[in-house]
């Protein structure tokens, strides 16, 4: 297997909730303890519900916010380090491009910004952006237009084009479709795979919709109050489930026929325990019908499942929804 | 079966001649869950408002009927609609918190529904938890007494469903309810409003852009596309035999599948500027079977099979004078 390009390892954000001067001792874990890797040319998918840690994760790993404990290596060279200075190996496109868009710049000057602020000239700008208009399906003379003149599908192609103008190795994409219809999205996704065949780019591709990570996704890593409940090949973990938190995540996705209505459900009860203060047990304990004394007290380790395949459940394996979360009773 | 809703030829349009809703029809029997489905901009939450006579300024209703019970409510007066607002049809929209008062407790503002239909305060009250434990709050006593930002999104939008049922409407309009949440959430408000739209027999009207939502949820569905309705037809017909090329494309656009397996289809182009007029089929600009017919005729709804309707020129019945 190849080098990993992307390798975050015991990656900790805790956000300390105390006011000005008075600093408590209490923190949000906003993502505790998470350890990931992305090969080249791959793409991970991070799914877990709002509150999961996810959009945290992705801000750590694009350098914006510093983490409280753990490294993030990009081709192995830690990104904190001073090593890692200047260098433009990791992008984002996030989920709604009408803000992420300067409403007063053309597209030609939104797109020029990036490079020129990194001393490229003019004159190597305007062929950089006429070719990588092309790779995204713009047409040319949009490049005179404002944000607002152009449609949704439109305005995302322009943070696409912008985010690989200056060549990174990974993009990140927080929940680049959910602002559009569906055959937009179609769209978008089939032209971001495109790109990622013609590039080699690495994705990490953060969505909360399970049926677009699946037609994107090499691997899947599910997030789970800022811990990894399960990672692994994409059709080992929609095929055959560890996790309970993974189970109840699939169970929960409309069906794709009203045949499937009848399906087996397994409805999550309560919300989203806080994620300040002390930790004990399993993260999603006081939720899963699975849970067990031990649950409440241990903290589950990562338990590998299969080749590439691991889920941090005290019992997982032993639970008997091994058979397939989407099974229907037809 | 005895129809509770009928609209007919409702048409709607905003300043400068955009025809948002044009001439669309449909029916709705009694416990029925219809879904209107579509992408933004198809005139489907115009729709919906268009049936509570919710429509704004520069927005007017231009024509049609919307029959409830027997009775056409765009001729009624603002006095009567207010009557038939919350009492005969209640409705729920995406983001429950724009549709709470935040500075009355969730107890109170279900309890108001009740006490305006001259119930006595107390006994109100007692309802509105009983309410509230019906919907699957947890602790309802003490979730009466909660304001709405001490409660999440989905116990919010429970809250809603509950203050729309406690009055036993006839008919529940549901615009996007699920859109803001997320899918394990979304799960369950969906189990809840199919298990409560049969305990109260209401016709549920379900308006999304979620082929998974109508799938789970609808008995009927009416596929939207610029303002007119493209294809109605029974949840399983539409699923197995869509015969619109719009709803079948829409329907491979989905993604059902994996990269490896292939790509997802698309739909070329945009949909069409409704503040111009369409001489043909609006979707012909961007269907791949559209031919000179398309372009210059507007084809007619016709019953391709027994309740099974679709506006096509290549569709069967699609054209008047086949």
């Amino acid at each position: 297997m190849s080098e990993p390009l992307l390798e975050v390892s015991c990656l900790k954000k805790y956000f300390p909730t105390g006011r000005g001067l008075r600093k408590s001792r209490e923190f949000v874990r906003a993502v505790d303890d998470v350890s990931l890797v992305i090969r080249p040319g791959e793409t991970l998918g991070l799914v877990g519900e709002s509150g999961s840690g996810k959009t945290t994760l992705a801000k750590l790993i694009l350098g914006l916010l510093p983490p409280t404990e753990g490294t993030i290596r990009i081709d192995g060279t830690d990104i904190h380090s001073r090593a890692y200075r200047a260098r433009h190996d990791v992008d984002a496109v996030f989920q709604d491009p009408a803000s992420s868009l300067n409403p007063r710049a053309t597209v030609y000057r939104s797109l020029e910004r990036p490079l020129t602020v990194n001393g490229v000239s003019k004159s190597d700008a305007r062929e950089l952006i006429y070719e990588t208009v092309e790779k995204v399906n713009l047409r040319r003379e949009l490049l005179d237009r404002f944000p607002h003149e152009l449609s949704g599908g439109q305005q995302q192609r322009v943070s696409i084009a912008r985010a690989i103008m200056l060549r990174p190795k990974l993009l990140v994409l927080d929940e680049p479709t959910s602002a559009l219809d569906v055959s937009v999205q179609a769209q978008t996704l089939n032209e971001l795979l495109d790109l990622q065949e013609k590039f080699g780019l690495a994705y990490l591709f953060i969505t909360h919709n399970l049926s677009v990570v699946r037609y994107m996704s090499d691997r899947i890593c599910v997030m789970y109050g800022g811990k990894v409940m399960e990672t692994g090949e994409a059709e080992a973990v929609y095929g055959a489930c560890a996790h309970p938190y993974t189970l109840s995540l699939l169970s929960s996705v409309p069906p794709l026929h009203p045949r499937e209505r009848s399906r087996k459900k397994y409805l999550l009860s309560g919300d989203m325990p806080s994620l300040s203060g002390e930790q004990k047990g399993c993260r999603f304990a006081s939720r899963c019908s699975f849970a067990r004394e031990a649950c409440r007290t241990d903290e589950p380790a990562m338990k590998r499942m299969g080749a590439d395949h691991e889920a941090a459940c005290l019992y997982a394996g032993e639970l008997d929804f091994m058979k397939g979360s989407d099974e229907t009773d037809v | 079966m005895e129809n509770i809703l009928e609209v007919k030829n409702l048409s709607v349009s905003f300043s400068g001649g955009v025809q948002a809703v044009s001439g669309v029809s449909f029916s709705l029997a009694r416990g029925e869950t219809f879904a209107l489905v579509g992408e933004s901009g198809c005139g489907k939450s115009t729709t919906a408002r268009a049936i509570m006579r919710l429509i704004r300024e520069p927005g007017k209703i231009t024509g049609g009927e919307v029959r409830f019970c027997g009775q056409n409510l765009l001729t009624l007066s603002d006095r009567e609609m207010t009557a038939v607002r919350g009492r005969n049809i209640g409705m729920i929209f995406q983001n429950p918190l724009d549709s709470l008062n935040p500075v009355y407790t969730a107890g109170a503002q279900v309890a108001e529904g009740l006490i305006v239909d001259r119930m006595e305060k107390r006994k109100a009250w007692k309802l509105a938890a009983d309410m509230l434990r019906n919907v699957k709050i947890p602790d309802a006593d003490k979730r009466a007494k909660s304001y709405p930002y001490e409660i999440s999104g989905g116990m919010r939008q429970r809250i809603m469903i509950g203050m729309m049922l406690c009055r036993h409407p006839k008919l529940l309009i549901a615009d996007e309810p699920t859109t803001a949440l997320d899918v394990t959430i979304q799960a369950g408000i969906i189990e809840l409003m199919n298990e409560l739209r049969r305990e109260y027999d209401t016709a549920v009207l379900i308006i999304t852009h979620d082929f998974g939502i109508v799938a789970d949820m609808a008995d009927r569905v009416g596929v939207m596309y610029a303002g007119e309705l493209v294809e109605v037809g029974d949840v399983f017909t539409i699923f197995d035999r869509p015969l619109h090329p719009y709803t079948r494309l829409l329907m491979k656009a989905l993604p059902t599948i994996t990269k490896r397996e292939g790509r997802l289809e698309t739909i070329p182009g945009t949909v069409p500027d409704l503040s111009e007029p369409i001489a043909g089929c609006r979707f012909a600009s961007r269907c791949p079977d559209a031919d000179e017919r398309c372009r210059s005729a507007a084809p007619v709804t016709a019953e391709a099979e027994p309740g099974h309707f679709c506006a096509c020129h290549r569709v069967k019945g699609g054209t008047a004078n086949e």
